[in-house]
């Protein structure tokens, strides 16, 4: 049926072919180097590191000499537009180039044409919600928190469960269902057949919040308690903000008046003006804590041996020996010269004092060394330099007083995530089932000014799809499936009553943007039943499609690359043999950023 | 001399036919103890279609066209070792059929799993047949079988079908039984027998049952058949079908040869921990002793309750004085492989031959199957394991286990 | 006591309406009338006359086709209903002899409750007929039917259908023999062989002897390897091919179903199952083995889709819904097909129904509408799934 055959086209354009395949053709992937795949067997080594060194992939090298790939298909639905019979989609190196319909593109001689005369082609599958590449011990990890992030734990096992590229997946957002209330922060990754690589900027792509209450709470009172107490989510993250900001406001001003208080000294010692210098400069280079360190200490508590480590346990220790310690001991070297400096500077006033001054002397040296042990993150107080010098401040001048370092306040990394989700860098995601829980996910979203949310599973959405819409809010479904939450009989069971097949619709009609997920990596292989049970329960065969490819795209902030076939996006195409929603389907061919993931023999 | 001759003659008679089939293999240069008698140095294994058809000293065995050669230099190759007491890992459920105590027609064979991982492991540890009878809850428990420990298919895995009659004494049989209490039965678990008394009482009533059936048909043969359980206690009676009577202690030993006698049936002695007491009445009585796991200490499943007392030169008192016995793993909860308790009763004064015997040839003579499998000789069942040393050495690996010519287990 | 009085009457008054002596000759028109799996009738109709299926497509005659009353699906299509071979419908209790293992000659007919909740639970998802087995929880258990849903009331079609055996582990976990498989299997091989030597045999072993002689369908309860492995054992035994419910592990055994001509009845799948469970339909098939599915009825059509998206050919999927669960049952001239003399038992869809977008849109059962929309308008939404 589908041939997959070189054809020859006549050499018409050959100069533009030139331009294709010489330098233009590098330039997608001198826009993103960072986008060359890099497998390897453990997650965390795929993580595309800051420096570009050179890389050796012969991968590379081929993608810069394969120029061009075209595909020519019966039926090309791009997502972006109208489906497009016996569309053509051309590719070059990792983005598409054009799509459109066959015989309106002139294409360059020698180009390789990939032919399904009655295959369809359509974008990448977008998997909004999947457990792929997480092993058990991660799933059921109850210790996850708000600072988790769940891209440093991802691991490549290759069983069938990660195999999401053969069912067309190229795009997939990871999450764990943990039985923890914050459950870390799930990551977009690009899988591939033999690994996944991270989606850069979007190692943490989301804050996962549960809002489902447990099974244990029966009574709807107990119920409310629960959504009540996880409505108090943000509860101190104000105070903890001002904190850092007070910080930082004190550390500017203590800077300042250090400064003052240096030049003091510089101008009663006059000549010794060099080592200050070096302490300002030190001074100045001091890391910004706010800005930097948070996303660091996050993932030393997410990945921390075990990955089992209490929060405030051991880690305290360790974080309170980084910066306040050094600073505090560079303090009192620095205190300890000045002090030196000053004896000196008495010295040279008058040599007759040298017997006088020398005891101090000996005594200052001695004395520093046992204390800038033992420091424990605080400034020097009331220490003999110090002591010496208020001493001879209020003998001998009244400048300034040597300024006491602000107190720094504990980072908290799941507040420092809780607090990117208030800037709206990133959303959050709330898994919720009945009525009363989506709703508290609402007022959540609400009461704290929470810029975007989405609602996972959202089993009872249909019933407040109206309020979902006004809040602007998204949802990702999964378990699109007849019966999926049980026989609708069963009288115990209460989700039984719900249809998920009939919640696409209902979303469509009050106008909720919502993907279709498998939520687990199981089910990749049943993601097109999912749509096609969407379109059973009477959304379009485009709208079900769209909620596998643009709507996740969008909702995972992935849609300027990918999503749809659209000129300058990522090649992720998947090639079938019928209609995406037909069950006897099969996928041919899945590119994921221009390379050949899965080819059926 | 006239041996070699003959194999030598064989081997080229088979060469044609050998090398249509493809799947002759010979096995060179190695150390071969073919069971029942001295190892042979340097000597070459040929095997055809599952069959051995040829062994002798390596430069006197022709090797046949086409034949896949196998160095073998500084290997030892034992035949298949024989476990006579093999606990597949059936649940206790399929083990035994509790409704009753004595069933003595049921045959294990139909509980089997072959994708039992027990029977991975025997492989691994050069165990290519194992007799596996019913558990040991009930007090004639039913037929066991001798069976190959590869393929997925209990039919065809089958040696011998009904090779032995399990009878158990000591506590076991009426460990879960109650006596029926304030007049009221809620369990099928309230009945007999609930002592050692009442487990001798019900093997010596199914017996009588059986003789007074074996009467009433000889009087009048139109009766009909029996019922299937006298029909196989008949059989032991007759002598046509081995009795294994399970027995740990002194007194349960010899209350089981003192049934054997009573009722004129020969038994084999199964586990045995306390033979080494009564040496002389068993080889008085010539009964054959299946000894459960010659290192073990502890005996379990009844346990102390049974009151044994192993020690380990039990090999050596039952070799002084005559006994035929088989060496098995039994229910050994240390669970040490086959091969180790030969080594370990080669250790307590066992020759090295006696102890390889005891799990090969003696254990195939006991069950009956040494027509077919047992030792290396020619036309018998190519079951055979190359070791990676003398395989009484501690540190001997199973490396190749062959099951009918079959690669079953390799380990590199 | 579940229904009152008042209903009863009316329930009664409704079926005396729909008695086939009074029926008018019904004309169904539709876009697509699948007869069997793979045979398909473009724009087609069925002639129901006493709630069977008179003639099919050309056949009808002109006249017949005048006077009948007519129902246009508009281009809906029509198939025959779902078969669900083997259930319970939840009502074990009644349906195994507790103190008994033994006990082949017990009738499930007598204990089959025509008004019973749970058949309400089969016409809306498309079952129009459903073999009802004895508890799995008894050696032999009995004497299984044909039976059906209905508008109000289910009734009993076939009273004599098959014989029920289990050798699952429920069949050895109540506290009286046998407590092992082994056990099972003696029994069932003692009762047999007696069937087959003794002279004159009661009415249970009158029952087995049918089974052996090939009169009397039987269908085992087996899901393990071990299990499997005795049912076909004993299918060889005693001449008879099984027809085994359960089959959880039958993916070791598919050569051996094949061999011995045994079918198998797998559970109905849901889309969390191991791949490997997913993809037995399609090895089964490509192996000859006949196969269908029962358990949840809302699970079934799910099942079939499941298996297609999992190899299995649509062709196949849709026999395994309807023509295969008859034929095992032995009631493929009546049940499981459109063809003439077969029952007017049959299922609306708007599309192919093994591909999920497809809408459930009405079941029928002997030529009455017990589920559904009665009679469908063109349907004003089309399927723009390519």
């Amino acid at each position: 049926m589908q041939s997959l055959r070189s054809r020859i086209v006549p050499a018409l354009l050959a100069t533009w072919m030139l331009s294709a395949s010489g330098p233009n053709a590098q330039e997608p992937s001198a826009e993103k180097p960072n986008a060359q795949p890099e497998r390897s067997e453990s997650g965390n080594e795929s993580s595309p590191s800051p420096q570009q060194e050179p890389r050796r992939g012969r991968r590379r090298a081929g993608a810069r000499r394969r120029g061009l790939m075209v595909i020519e298909a019966g039926v090309v639905p791009p997502v972006s537009g109208p489906p497009i019979e016996d569309g053509v989609v051309v590719i070059r190196g990792e983005r598409i180039l054009a799509v459109g319909r066959q015989g309106e593109l002139q294409l360059p001689p020698n180009t390789e044409v990939l032919q399904f005369p009655e295959g369809h082609v359509y974008p990448g599958l977008v998997d909004a919600s999947t457990d792929a590449f997480t092993d058990a011990g991660l799933q059921k990890d109850g210790s996850l928190n708000g600072g988790s992030a769940i891209s440093e734990a991802l691991v490549w096992t290759g069983d069938r469960d990660d195999m999401l590229t053969e069912h067309g997946v190229t795009t997939a957002y990871i999450n764990v269902r943990s039985s923890a209330q914050l459950r870390g922060q799930g990551a977009v990754v690009r899988p591939m057949r033999g690994g996944f690589e991270l989606w850069e900027d979007r190692e943490q792509a989301a804050l996962q919040l549960r809002m489902a209450v447990g099974s244990g709470a029966q009574h709807p009172l107990q119920r409310q308690a629960q959504l009540t107490a996880t409505g108090k989510l943000f509860d101190g993250l104000e105070e903890y903000r001002d904190g850092l900001e007070k910080f930082e406001k004190d550390l500017e001003k203590y800077n300042e008046e250090f400064e003052k208080y240096l030049d003091h000294h510089r101008k009663k010692s006059g000549k010794a003006d060099k080592k200050p210098e070096e302490g300002e400069a030190k001074a100045a280079e001091e890391p910004k804590p706010s800005s930097e360190s948070p996303p660091a200490e996050g993932r030393r508590r997410g990945r921390g041996p075990g990955g089992r480590r209490r929060p405030g346990g051991g880690g305290r220790d360790e974080r309170a020996a980084d910066p306040d310690t050094d600073r505090a001991a560079m303090e009192q070297t620095l205190a300890t010269l000045l002090a030196l400096l000053a004896n000196e500077a008495e010295d040279a006033a008058g040599s007759q004092g040298s017997l006088r001054s020398s005891a101090p002397v000996a005594r200052i040296e001695q004395d520093p060394a046992p204390q800038s042990k033992p420091p424990q993150g605080k400034p020097p107080q009331g220490k003999p330099p110090q002591g010496k010098e208020s001493k001879d401040d209020k003998k001998k001048s009244d400048g300034p007083k040597r300024p006491k370092y602000p107190k720094k306040p504990r980072n908290d990394p799941q507040k420092d995530a809780l607090a990117k989700v208030i800037d709206g860098a990133i959303p959050l995601r709330i898994e919720a089932h009945r009525v009363e829980e989506l709703r508290a996910a609402l007022r959540l979203q609400r009461d704290n000014d929470v810029p975007q949310i989405v609602l996972e599973q959202a089993y009872a959405a249909g019933l407040v799809a109206d309020e979902i819409a006004e809040q602007g809010a998204t949802v990702v479904l999964t378990n699109v499936m007849p019966n999926a939450l049980g026989d609708a009989g069963d009288k115990r069971n209460p989700f039984a009553k719900f249809d998920l097949t009939k919640l696409p619709k209902q979303l469509e009609d009050a106008g909720v943007p919502f993907a279709i997920a498998s939520g687990r990596a199981r089910l990749a292989s049943v993601l097109p039943l999912m749509g096609a049970a969407a379109v059973g329960g009477g959304i379009s065969a485009e709208a079900a499609l769209r909620a596998m490819t643009l709507t996740p795209a969008e909702i995972l902030g992935v849609a300027e690359d990918t999503g749809s076939l659209t000129r300058e996006k990522y090649a992720d195409v998947l090639v079938t043999n019928g209609p995406l929603f037909a069950s006897d389907t099969r996928v041919l061919l899945v590119l994921s950023k221009g390379r050949k993931e899965f080819e059926r023999q | 001399m006239i041996r070699t001759l003959l194999t030598c003659s064989l081997s080229l008679a088979l060469a044609p036919i050998a090398a249509a089939q493809q799947d002759v293999t010979a096995f060179t240069n190695a150390r071969v103890v073919a069971g029942g008698k001295p190892a042979m140095a340097a000597a070459t294994l040929v095997i055809a279609s599952g069959k051995i058809v040829a062994l002798g000293a390596s430069d006197k065995v022709t090797l046949p066209e086409g034949a896949t050669v196998v160095d073998c230099e500084g290997k030892t190759i034992t035949p298949g070792l024989i476990d006579a007491s093999f606990m597949a890992g059936l649940n206790g459920e399929d083990a035994n059929e509790q409704s009753d105590e004595v069933t003595p027609h049921l045959r294990i064979l139909d509980s089997l799993d072959p994708a039992d991982p027990m029977f991975r492991r025997a492989r691994r540890d050069g165990v290519t047949t194992a007799h596996v009878m019913p558990g040991t809850m009930n007090v004639i428990g039913g037929l066991g079988c001798v069976i190959k420990t590869a393929g997925d298919d209990p039919d065809a895995m089958l040696v011998k079908q009904d090779a032995s009659m399990r009878i158990v004494m000591g506590s076991e049989p009426s460990m879960r039984n109650r006596a029926p209490r304030g007049g009221r039965v809620e369990s099928m678990y309230y009945r007999r027998p609930t002592s050692r008394m009442g487990v001798v009482w019900a093997v010596r009533r199914a017996f009588f049952d059986a003789q007074e059936a074996m009467q009433k048909t000889r009087g009048a043969p139109d009766q009909g058949r029996p019922s299937p359980g006298v029909e196989v206690l008949t059989q032991v009676l007759q002598g046509k079908l081995t009795a294994v009577t399970t027995a740990r202690s002194e007194q349960d030993l010899r209350t089981a040869l003192r049934l054997a006698d009573e009722f004129g049936y020969r038994t084999v002695l199964d586990e045995a921990q306390d033979a080494y007491m009564l040496a002389d009445e068993i080889a008085a009585q010539r009964a054959t002793v299946m000894l459960g796991a010659p290192s073990a200490t502890a005996v379990s499943g009844g346990g102390s309750r049974d009151g044994a007392s192993p020690r380990s030169g039990t090999v050596r008192a039952l070799a002084n004085k005559g006994v035929t016995f088989v060496i098995t793993t039994g229910t050994n909860s240390r669970r040490l492989p086959l091969i180790r308790e030969a080594m370990f009763a080669a250790r307590n004064g066992l020759g090295p031959q006696q102890a390889l015997d005891a799990i090969t040839i003696e254990p195939a003579k006991l069950l009956g199957v040494d027509d077919r499998i047992g030792s290396l000789a020619p036309g018998k069942d190519a079951d055979l394991v190359i070791w990676s040393q003398d395989p009484l050495d501690p540190a001997a690996v199973a490396e190749s286990v062959y099951i009918d010519g079959k690669s079953v287990s390799q380990i590199r | 006591m579940q229904t009152s009085p008042t209903c009863t009457v009316a329930a009664a008054l409704l079926a005396a309406l729909a008695t086939p002596a009074l029926a008018q000759d019904l004309l169904v028109k539709a876009g697509r009338v699948v007869v069997a799996p793979g045979t398909t009738l473009e724009n087609s109709a069925l002639l129901v006359r006493d709630g069977k299926i008179a003639y099919v497509g050309k056949d009808i005659p002109a006249e017949a086709r005048a006077r009948a009353r007519t129902v246009d699906l508009g281009d809906h299509t029509v198939s025959a209903g779902f078969v669900l071979a083997a259930t319970t419908l939840d009502a074990d209790a009644d349906l195994g002899e507790g103190a008994l293992a033994f006990t082949p000659d017990l009738r499930v007919a007598e204990a089959f409750d025509a008004w019973g909740k749970r058949l309400e639970h089969l016409a809306p998802h498309g079952v129009t007929s459903f073999g009802l087995t004895p508890s799995p929880r008894n050696v032999a258990g009995g004497i299984g039917i044909l039976a059906k849903p209905g508008k109000d009331r289910g009734r009993v079609a076939e009273a004599d259908a098959f014989v029920g055996f289990s050798l699952v582990r429920a069949a050895r976990s109540q506290e009286r023999d046998p407590t092992s498989l082994m056990g099972a299997r003696a029994m069932l091989r003692e009762a047999f062989d007696a069937a087959r030597t003794g002279a004159e045999v009661g009415p249970d072993l009158a029952v087995l002897r049918q089974v052996m002689s090939g009169a009397r369908r039987a269908v085992v309860y087996a899901d393990t390897f071990a299990e499997l492995n005795a049912a076909l054992a004993l299918g060889a035994q005693f001449n008879f091919a099984p027809v085994i419910i359960g089959g959880s592990e039958a993916s070791k055994v598919v050569d051996k179903l094949a061999e011995r001509s045994a079918g198998v009845v797998l559970g109905t799948m849901s889309p969390t199952n191991r791949i490997a469970d997913l993809e037995l339909p399609g090895k089964l098939a490509a192996a000859g083995v006949p196969f269908c599915f029962a358990g949840q009825p809302a699970q079934m059509r799910v099942s079939a889709a499941l298996a297609v998206r999992h190899g299995l050919p649509r062709e196949a999927a849709h026999a395994a819904l309807t023509r295969t669960p008859a034929t095992m049952l032995g009631r493929q001239a009546e049940v499981g097909s459109l063809r003439q003399g077969c029952s007017a038992d049959f299922v609306v869809f708007d599309g192919d129904l093994l591909d999920l977008s497809a809408r459930h849109v009405a079941t029928w059962v002997d030529g009455v509408h017990v589920h559904g929309q009665s009679h469908s308008h063109s349907s004003k939404h089309s399927k723009a799934s390519r």
